[in-house]
């Protein structure tokens, strides 16, 4: 299998999200976007790859976590190492986040959606330092969110992962499999796949051993039984 | 916040006025031993002056007298630099696969050509000299774990060739 990253519809989606909320600090428009889908489509991999080549800050929440220890998990990550008292905590953070503004990719926000405090913690960085914020949430994450309207209200960009579609399965299929893929192999592909990333990685992998194994250039529904 | 930025912090305030050792031992709140070393480091490497150095009133019944030193800042704006937090700059090939490490914790050769879209050859030389240097370890077949996380500034491995010779 190639070493690619695959431009599918879901990471244009994303991508349009961000660019939507790293603009010029406008009045009144803010810098928060939201990203949810069902799980398998790729919604970490690709806020991973995004962090990885844009310097943002990514951080996975926990089941667990405080606002407390968001905070000291944010400033570690700005590359400082935080203070003990709350309130210190919070304006470390502030000030980081004022010296050099860089995108916060939060992912696993479910978690803390049960959690006022870490919730307005987020409203509070947000509006005090300005930076740009995007969420990632699991499939009820905006209905989970719309319990808070003063944070639901700043998102400028709700976008929601779609499964694969046979545009996008063929496209994967053709940029990461060193095996050619005839066209009904491609919409068994499809079919198996249920749009999700993970399985179609699954499906490439397995087609490329059976046509390794058995010499073959070019795989037919018929190979991938 | 680490002692040295606390310290600096304070200096910072002063400008280039002169201070004593017992002013930042008052405005810090800190140990004396503590500032009387940070100062000496700080003085050492050249950030700042000592302006005068006379023996305190003799009270002790033994052992030298302590003195009273009065410093000043040479220069506020490089003090400044040394103490401010590390910023980052551009991130390079190194840098991206540190961050997908510390982040997916497990992970595979493939994720970081992938995630932080290296060649194969660099993942392989960089993933075999933190395996050496102790800092990730193979658990399974080509899946490796992080094991000793050292924050957010990617560890340097690229003496561990000569080291190893």
């Amino acid at each position: 299998m190639r070493d690619q990253f695959v431009q599918t519809k879901n990471v244009k989606r994303f991508r349009t999200a961000v660019d939507r909320i790293q603009h010029a600090k406008l009045k009144g428009v803010e810098r928060m976007a939201l990203v949810f889908g069902p799980p398998g489509l790729g919604k970490s991999e690709c806020a991973l790859q995004h962090c990885a080549h844009n310097g943002s800050v990514y951080i996975r929440m926990k089941k667990l976590m405080s606002a407390r220890w968001f905070l000291r998990e944010l400033i570690d990550r700005l590359g400082d190492s935080p203070k003990w008292r709350t309130e210190d905590l919070f304006n470390q953070a502030v000030e980081l986040l004022k010296q050099k503004k860089r995108t916060l990719v939060l992912d696993e926000v479910d978690y803390f959606t049960s959690d006022s405090k870490v919730t307005e913690t987020l409203r509070d960085l947000g509006d005090v330092s300005g930076v740009p914020m995007l969420l990632i949430g699991m499939q009820q994450a905006d209905k989970r969110l719309m319990r808070y309207p003063h944070l639901y209200d700043r998102f400028v960009e709700v976008v929601r992962f779609q499964p694969l579609d046979r545009e996008d399965v063929e496209l994967m299929v053709r940029e990461l499999s060193e095996v050619t893929f005839e066209e009904d192999a491609i919409e068994k592909m499809v079919v198996e796949s249920e749009g999700r990333v993970r399985k179609l990685l699954a499906l490439i992998h397995r087609a490329e051993y059976v046509a390794r194994g058995n010499k073959m250039k070019s795989i037919s529904a018929r190979d991938l039984r | 916040m680490n002692k040295t930025r606390i310290i600096g912090n304070e200096l910072l305030k002063r400008g280039r006025d002169f201070f004593s050792l017992n002013q930042i031992i008052k405005a810090t709140g800190l140990d004396r031993t503590v500032v009387r070393n940070t100062l000496l480091t700080l003085h050492s490497e050249g950030f700042l002056r000592r302006v005068l150095r006379t023996p305190e009133p003799y009270d002790k019944v033994k052992g030298p007298p302590m003195m009273n030193i009065r410093y000043r800042v040479i220069t506020p704006s490089k003090l400044a630099a040394k103490i401010a937090p590390v910023q980052r700059g551009e991130r390079n090939s190194a840098d991206r696969m540190w961050f997908v490490i510390r982040e997916k914790k497990v992970f595979t050769r493939r994720d970081l050509r992938v995630l932080a879209g290296v060649s194969r050859g660099y993942v392989r030389w960089f993933t075999k000299m933190l395996h050496r240097a102790g800092i990730i370890c193979l658990t399974d077949r080509d899946e490796w774990s992080l094991i000793k996380d050292s924050g957010s500034r990617r560890p340097y491995v690229g003496d561990m060739i000569s080291s190893k010779k």
